[in-house]
C-alpha cells in the first residue's frame, strides 16, 4: 500500500514535471517521460484484474494525452516529432492499463447506465467525430446532462471504474477534433461547435 | 612541613637574588656602587663587586661570568635565529599574496581578453555601471511592493490605448480554465488578461515564440503598474487565490494549473488595463541595445 502510493506520488510529480517544461517552452523533458511510463507500467501490473483504479491516477490519466498533443504543436521540428511520439506512446500505456475495462458491467451500474447508452445510441457519439460526421448537437446535450449526473456521484468516490476513465478521456480529448476539422476537414464551423462543446465538458470534468 | 621551610627558601631566594643582582645591571652602572661583605681571607671585609669584577676578581667568579655569559649567549642566538625564521615565514607570506595577486591579474586579463588587469577591472565596471544606468533607464526596479508586472504585446496591440481581455464575452472561462487553455493553438481566450510577475519570463517569452514552435521573434515588452489597474486582478501565485481559484469543478486544489500559474509568476487582469498603468518597455533587441 505504502509502495503503491510512492507510486503514485511519483507518476503525478513526473507528469506534472513534464507538462510544466513543455508549457515554458523548456522542450521535452526525457527524464520525466521515462519515469511517467515506468510508473504506467506499474499500474497495468497493479490494477490487472481490478475493475477500477485511484482517483489521483485516473485524473491524470484523462489530462495526459492530450495536454502532450496540444504542446507538441508549440514545438517544431524533431522536438514536436519527439513530443507526439512520446505522447502516442503513453496513450499505448493508458489504454493497456484500461483493459478489462468492463463497459458491460458500467452499463449494468445505474451511475453510468443512461451515460453509456446515450454515448452507444445512433452509430456511437465518438466515432461519428471521427469520421467527419460532426458534432451531433442533440445527442452531446443528452451526453452532457448525463456526465454531469455522473460526475457528481463519483465525486466521494476514492476509485473510478476504468470504463469511466476510458470515456472521460475521450471527453478530455474532443479538442483534438478540432483541429481534424480545421485542418483535415476544412469544417471550420463544426470545429467551433466541437470546441464549444469541449470546453462545457472540460469545466464539468477539470474546473 | 612546607610551613617550616618556608622562611628558610625565602631567605635563600632573597640572597640568590641579591647575588645575582649585579648580573642584572645597565652597563653604564657603576659595580662600586653597590657592596656587601665577601668573605675573603677568613676575614670579613667591605670590598667592592664592582672591583673584584673590574680590577682582580676569582677563578670562580670569572667561570660563573663566562657561563652566565655564555648563557646569554645562547638565549641571544636562539633569539636571532627565531627571528630569522619569522622573517623568512614573512618573506614567504609576502612572495604567496604577490603571487596570488599576479594570478589574479592574470585571470581577470585572460578573462576580459584584456593583458592589463587594471583596465580589465576598469572595463568591468565601466560594463557593471553601464548596466546599472540600463536597468535604471527602464525602470526594471526590484518591486518592493508586488505592483509591477510585465506583458509582452502582440502586434496588433496598442499599449497607448490599453490591453484588452481577447475575449470578454466568455464570462463562463474561469481562472483556471484559462491557465490550463491559455497555452494551446486553438483557445479561443477569456475575459482575462494574462501578466507575469518576472521580467525573466517576459523576455523569454518576448524573444522565443512558445505557441510558434519556439520561433524567434521581438515582442514588445510593457511594465504595468497594478496600483493603476482598475479592475479586478488574481495573482495565481498567492496560496490563498490558488485555494479559491486554482480548483476543479468540485473546489479540489488543481495541482497541474497551479504548478503552470507558478512557472510563468502568472497574474491575471480583468477585461482591460488602462494606458495610464502601461509603460512601454520596448523590443528586447531594444532593451539589448
Amino acid at each position: 500500500m505504502r509502495d503503491i502510493n510512492k507510486h503514485i506520488h511519483n507518476f503525478e510529480e513526473s507528469a506534472l514535471n513534464l507538462l510544466v517544461d513543455l508549457r515554458m517552452g523548456d522542450g521535452f523533458n526525457e527524464k520525466a517521460y521515462e519515469k511517467v511510463v515506468e510508473m504506467l507500467t506499474l499500474f497495468k501490473m497493479e490494477y490487472k484484474g481490478v475493475s477500477s483504479i485511484p482517483k489521483e491516477v485516473a485524473t491524470m490519466m484523462v489530462e495526459l494525452y492530450g495536454e502532450l498533443y496540444n504542446f507538441s504543436l508549440n514545438y517544431a521540428g524533431e522536438e514536436s516529432e519527439q513530443i507526439l511520439k512520446a505522447a502516442k506512446n503513453i496513450k499505448i500505456v493508458i489504454e493497456k492499463c484500461l483493459e478489462e475495462t468492463g463497459e458491460a458491467e458500467l452499463q449494468e451500474n445505474q451511475t453510468f447506465t443512461k451515460l453509456v447508452r446515450y454515448i452507444n445510441e445512433d452509430g456511437y457519439f465518438f466515432e461519428k467525430l471521427r469520421s467527419g460526421k460532426g458534432l451531433d448537437e442533440q445527442q452531446f446535450e443528452k451526453i452532457y446532462q448525463e456526465l454531469e449526473s455522473s460526475l457528481k456521484e463519483v465525486h466521494s468516490w476514492d476509485a473510478l471504474p476504468k470504463a469511466f476513465v476510458a470515456i472521460l478521456i475521450n471527453f478530455y480529448e474532443m479538442d483534438l477534433f478540432v483541429y481534424v476539422y480545421q485542418n483535415e476537414f476544412h469544417q471550420e464551423e463544426e470545429a467551433d461547435k466541437i470546441y464549444d462543446a469541449y470546453e462545457r465538458v472540460f469545466e464539468l470534468i477539470a474546473g | 612541613m612546607k610551613k617550616y621551610h618556608l622562611p628558610g627558601i625565602i631567605a635563600l631566594l632573597i640572597f640568590i637574588s641579591i647575588c645575582s643582582f649585579h648580573f642584572f645591571q645597565p652597563s653604564s652602572i657603576k659595580a662600586e656602587e653597590f657592596s656587601f661583605p665577601i668573605n675573603s681571607d677568613g676575614n670579613l671585609e667591605n670590598s667592592y663587586i664592582g672591583s673584584s669584577v673590574t680590577t682582580t676578581g676569582t677563578d670562580i667568579e670569572e667561570t660563573y661570568w663566562d657561563t652566565v655569559t655564555d648563557w646569554f649567549d645562547g638565549v641571544g642566538e636562539t633569539i636571532d635565529t627565531a627571528l630569522e625564521n619569522i622573517k623568512e615565514v614573512f618573506d614567504n607570506i609576502v612572495s604567496y599574496i604577490s603571487e596570488l595577486i599576479t594570478t589574479v591579474d592574470n585571470a581577470v586579463g585572460e578573462f576580459t581578453g584584456n593583458d592589463d588587469a587594471t583596465d580589465a577591472i576598469d572595463d568591468v565596471n565601466g560594463t557593471i555601471d553601464q548596466a546599472k544606468d540600463t536597468i535604471d533607464d527602464i525602470n526594471i526596479d526590484e518591486d518592493s511592493n508586488g505592483n509591477i508586472v510585465y506583458r509582452v504585446l502582440r502586434e496588433d496591440e496598442d499599449p497607448t490605448k490599453g490591453i484588452f481581455a481577447k475575449a470578454p464575452e466568455r464570462e463562463h472561462i474561469t481562472i483556471a480554465g484559462h491557465v490550463n487553455n491559455g497555452g494551446k493553438k486553438n483557445f479561443k481566450g477569456s475575459k482575462y488578461i494574462s501578466t507575469t510577475k518576472s521580467f525573466d519570463i517576459a523576455l523569454k517569452n518576448a524573444t522565443s515564440n512558445i505557441m510558434d514552435k519556439g520561433s524567434a521573434h521581438d515582442l514588445r515588452i510593457v511594465k504595468i503598474d497594478l496600483s493603476k489597474v482598475t479592475n479586478m486582478y488574481y495573482d495565481l501565485t498567492d496560496p490563498k487565490v490558488q485555494d479559491k481559484y486554482l480548483v476543479n469543478s468540485k473546489g479540489e486544489p488543481w495541482e497541474k494549473v497551479r504548478r503552470y500559474a507558478n512557472a510563468s509568476q502568472e497574474l491575471l487582469v480583468e477585461y482591460e488595463i488602462p494606458a495610464a498603468a502601461i509603460e512601454l518597455l520596448g523590443r528586447p533587441s531594444e532593451l539589448l541595445e
